[in-house]
């Protein structure tokens, strides 16, 4: 019987691959989307840790902690070297990270920091970060890649980087006169870190040394050596995050840094902050969900016209089934297997399909999205999809199959057709 | 009066929408290997007799028997059973899948049916030997070694097959629809020689539906359904 539904499938393969093709489509856009709202969630939250304050200029939650953790737009303000450390020596403070943002490499950010960042800095479930190879800041010029740099870039230690002024691929500038050097490679962690690199803020301070405003000051050229003798203390910084002996300190902090006299400073919670900037996306995702659930359907449609379009086609067939003793109920069955083996192969293929995509494009999407797409299992929210998908094509299945069995009521053994 | 009994028709009236009698038969019986000509216009119940005797269909009084089974006592189910494991269909055209083999074609009601299966590997041993020398006595024992797609088959072969089918596992009736309607004067003469010797050979009751009055003489009866069927005059 089985065999029958295969070979009358094959017998129809033309119309049949259409449907399975504009179904499986719809099958992968639908478990790319949810893949997409998952792993965005999932990095959303794994991105910071451990961190109790992020400290900028004041703009707003959400754009501090995108362009602090995430990478993504500009500071509208930087914060003075003097406040920064006035706020580090607090008595609550344990430790504190310095962010300096503003230059990249080949389109990848460059972050200017201080040891304190590979010390302290925690993602996901409280994780610290470590070397694959190297180790961190020790010379001037030494630059440490995120994984996810190293590896498309293809660096290895001792390489020789030059860094770009300001942001973007295509940027004329460049730092060349100061080439820096692979001084260590992080291991990858699943968060914006892969896809940063890292220099200290002196070395920071050191080329920008004889740059005002955007562009190099007409005369002044310090070369890389002569530089190392100037004061690189740094004047400005664009962030930085805090971390403090006791929680419990967390809001009195916050507050003392709102309230800041010198300069208008902004505290944010990153966990508080980050459930803010999920909800603001979430709703999209919810949208693009809806959307692909009505891909489905439409496709879904196209599989019940294809379907009934080709039983007027098959009475015949229907017939003789009937003449050498199929029941009713069983060309019912062979209907309705019918179209769930066509639900259940365009799933498999659509989730095959999203794999293929995720593995070709995951590079692509995490340089220019910073989204993370990982080639786990399917999660428990895909399967509950894909069991809803194949409930759908054995509720459309239903109606040829009905129409079916009045067919063999009606035709019998005396066909029509 | 020795044969045991084939069909029994008795006091079988079937209507459509009550009101509209389309079959009345006071009575009909054939017997275990009869070969049967049943003529009549179009209109005269020829198809509502089929799907009667076929079990598609239920009288709405009367009684049918085949092989001393009263039909209406069966569930749709068993009736669909009961055709699988002992009637033979043949259409006018069209009987055969398209996406089956020659062979397969052939076979399919061994695998609706557990008897003639049984029956075929009883009497032949194998499924593809019983096909075989069925293809063989139906004169196409060429499609046994060259295989090819049941479409390249002309009208007339393929009625064999379908004949071919109709008759293996030995199904103890026949139903055909006109089954030489679309073919020509010399296949038909040769189509109707096979399947005559065939199912007399199986013992078949044979119940061959046609209005070409010229094919009834072979036949050891000739049923009028114009006059077994009063309905027909009726309306």
């Amino acid at each position: 019987m089985l065999k029958l539904a295969l070979l009358s499938i094959w017998n129809r393969r033309g119309t049949i691959f259409l449907t399975l093709l504009t179904l499986s489509i719809s099958v992968t856009l639908l478990m790319g989307v949810e893949k997409l709202r998952h792993d965005t969630q999932q990095s959303f939250f794994n991105t910071v840790s451990g961190t109790d304050l992020i400290v900028g200029a004041r703009s707003g939650s959400l754009p501090l902690l995108l362009y602090s953790v995430f990478g993504i737009g500009q500071p509208t303000n930087n914060i003075r070297w003097s406040s920064y450390q006035q706020i580090a020596s607090q008595e609550a403070v344990a430790w504190t990270i310095p962010i300096t943002l503003g230059d990249s490499h080949q389109g990848f950010k460059v972050i200017g920091t201080e040891n304190s960042f590979y010390e302290h800095f925690k993602f996901g479930r409280q994780q610290s970060l470590s070397m694959a190879e190297g180790h961190f800041f020790d010379d001037l010029f030494d630059v440490v890649l995120g994984a996810e740099v190293a590896r498309a870039l293809g660096y290895d230690l001792g390489d020789s980087v030059v860094i770009a002024h300001g942001l973007g691929r295509g940027s004329f500038a460049q730092h060349q006169d100061k080439p820096f050097k692979v001084a260590g490679i992080l291991n990858a962690t699943g968060t914006p870190i892969d896809r940063n690199l890292f220099i200290s803020l002196a070395a920071w301070e050191a080329i920008h040394i004889d740059w005002r405003a955007g562009t190099r000051i007409p005369g002044m050229n310090l070369d890389a050596e002569t530089v190392r003798t100037r004061d690189l203390t740094p004047k400005e910084l664009t962030a930085f995050m805090v971390g403090l002996k006791s929680p419990m300190a967390t809001f009195h902090m916050q507050r003392a840094i709102n309230t800041y006299r010198t300069e208008p400073l902004q505290a944010i919670l990153p966990g508080v902050a980050l459930q803010e900037l999920w909800q603001v996306l979430s709703i999209a995702e919810k949208s693009l969900l809806i959307v692909s659930a009505c891909v489905i359907f439409a496709s879904l449609t196209g599989m019940l016209g294809i379907l009934l379009t080709s039983l007027n086609e098959r009475r015949r067939e229907l017939a003789i089934l009937r003449a050498v003793g199929a029941g009713p109920l069983r060309i019912m069955a062979l209907l309705l297997s019918e179209s769930v083996f066509l639900t259940l192969l365009a799933s498999a293929l659509g989730v095959g399909m999203m794999y293929l995509l995720v593995f070709c494009f995951q590079d692509w999407i995490a340089l220019e999205y910073g989204v993370f797409l990982t080639l786990n299992g399917l999660t428990p929210d895909q399967f509950r999809l894909l069991l809803w998908i194949q409930l759908a094509g054995l509720i459309t299945g239903l109606i040829p199959a009905i129409k079916a069995y009045y067919y063999t009521l009606i035709d019998g053994l005396t066909p029509k057709i | 009066m020795t044969q045991p009994c084939s069909v029994s028709l008795n006091q079988l009236v079937f209507s459509w929408k009550k009101t509209h009698t389309l079959l009345n038969i006071d009575s009909l019986t054939l017997h275990k290997g009869e070969q049967v000509f049943v003529q009549g216009p179009s209109g005269s119940g020829k198809s509502t007799l089929l799907n009667l005797l076929g079990g598609v269909l239920l009288p709405h009084s009367g009684e049918i028997s085949l092989l001393d089974t009263p039909l209406s006592t069966l569930s749709q189910r068993k009736r669909d059973r009961f055709r699988a494991d002992h009637i033979g269909v043949l259409f006018q055209q069209f009987n055969l899948l398209p996406y089956l083999s020659v062979a397969d074609n052939l076979l399919l009601p061994c695998q609706f049916s557990k008897l003639r299966r049984e029956r075929t590997l009883k009497e032949y041993g194998s499924l593809s030997a019983g096909a075989h020398a069925l293809l063989e006595a139906l004169d196409l024992a060429d499609y046994i070694h060259h295989p090819r797609p049941v479409s390249q088959l002309s009208i007339g072969q393929q009625q064999r097959v379908a004949a071919a089918r109709a008759l293996i596992g030995a199904p103890e009736i026949l139903l055909a629809d006109e089954p030489t309607s679309a073919l020509d004067a010399d296949t038909r003469h040769r189509f109707m020689n096979l399947l005559l010797q065939q199912s007399r050979q199986h013992n078949t009751t044979l119940i061959f539906v046609s209005h070409d009055l010229e094919l009834r003489h072979p036949f050891d009866r000739v049923i009028d359904l114009k006059t077994l069927n009063p309905a027909y005059r009726v309306n």
